[in-house]
């Protein structure tokens, strides 16, 4: 699991807000590797509701220090 | 009966019949479904939107998008106020739609109970459904999922090339079976692997095709196999990553704005202000 501690940014208000409970997204919902470079250290991934499920939004985070499952 | 009112009874089953199966263009759907929604969402008038929604789907086929839930909506809301939304036939092809998004058709349970689909017959539905779908697809599809995400972030050469080859494979399933859509491919490939439709077709950006993959997938939104949610977010990632204004503003919908708006009615999405009731909506459902 990544430790989502870093920067967060292109949301909604709404989906910001929910983001801001970080351990949700760790343990309620799927994180697929999005785009190439977003800056040194950091990371973008797409997240879903689960595995097949649906789409949540884009999150950016930096200096990661553990691994996404 | 005459003979001549024989053949203008025909001819009349004969229209009736193939209303549904000639081409339409589902942006109109779409738009209809944004229309019905904010009946019964904002105006508060939910008998109007189950008339509404009744005959949009005797005119179209459903699609049941992942942010409206259209179909599941109007049938919720028609057992809410016991109007006849088709009973288990209806069911049946609800369950099909929410079929490609892992569990979620369980939740379904409730409501297939109470018009007596118990939870054997619907595990069945699925499974059935599971039976029909493209295995060569599936495979593929798989495939070039986990080849998606090899090497990301770092190491560029390898992502590029294998953006490539899932370009080349959605072209190629363009041109023999047609849009990989849910329905063809579900969303879970083989052994679970999540195919997760949204980020494959946003990575094609970086594909030398990208405008003829983007002018093609376009016409997927039009005869509702690719929905506007995910071409929004492959046009919005490529506008982002070019730093010019986005056209959808699907990842960054903080300000209402007329041109934004604008541009999403013209491929079916519902404006800021209207998507963001709906997720509040679905928040507060939870």
């Amino acid at each position: 699991m990544k430790k989502l501690n870093g920067m967060k940014r292109d949301f909604s208000s709404l989906e910001n807000k929910k983001m801001k409970d970080l351990k949700t997204i760790q343990g309620g919902s799927y994180n697929v590797k999005s785009n190439v470079s977003v800056g040194e250290g950091c990371e973008e991934y797409d997240t879903y509701t689960s595995p097949g499920g649906t789409y949540i939004g884009r999150i950016t985070v930096c200096n990661p220090t553990q691994s996404v499952d | 009966m005459k003979q001549s009112t024989y053949y203008i009874l025909l001819i009349i089953l004969v229209s009736f019949l193939s209303c549904k199966n000639r081409k339409v263009n589902y942006i109109t759907y779409y738009n209809k479904v944004n229309e019905i929604d904010s009946i019964y969402r904002m105006a508060d008038q939910p008998e109007k939107a189950i008339r509404k929604f009744k005959r949009l789907f005797q005119k179209y086929e459903p699609k049941n998008q992942e942010l409206t839930e259209e179909y599941k909506t109007y049938i919720q809301l028609a057992d809410q106020y016991h109007k006849n939304f088709g009973g288990k036939k209806s069911l049946y092809k609800l369950i099909t739609l929410a079929a490609p998004y892992g569990n979620e058709y369980k939740k379904l349970y409730p409501l297939c109970r109470k018009y007596g689909i118990d939870s054997l017959e619907l595990n069945q539905k699925v499974a059935d459904w599971k039976k029909s779908l493209n295995k060569k697809l599936v495979d593929s599809f798989t495939i070039a999922m986990i080849r998606d995400q090899e090497g990301r972030p770092e190491n560029i050469a390898l992502v590029s090339k294998n953006i490539e080859k899932n370009a080349d494979l959605f072209f190629w399933t363009f041109e023999h079976y047609g849009f990989p859509d849910g329905q063809k491919i579900g969303r879970l490939g083989i052994n679970d692997v999540f195919i997760a439709m949204p980020t494959l077709l946003s990575h094609m950006i970086a594909s030398k095709k990208y405008p003829e993959f983007r002018k093609k997938l376009f016409e997927y939104v039009k005869s509702g196999y690719c929905s506007p949610q995910e071409y929004a977010l492959m046009s919005d990632t490529y506008d982002y990553y070019r730093n010019t204004a986005v056209r959808y503003s699907l990842r960054n919908n903080n300000q209402d704005s007329v041109r934004i708006n604008r541009n999403r009615k013209s491929i079916g999405l519902p404006s800021i202000k209207h998507s963001s009731k709906i997720r509040k909506d679905k928040i507060k459902k939870k």
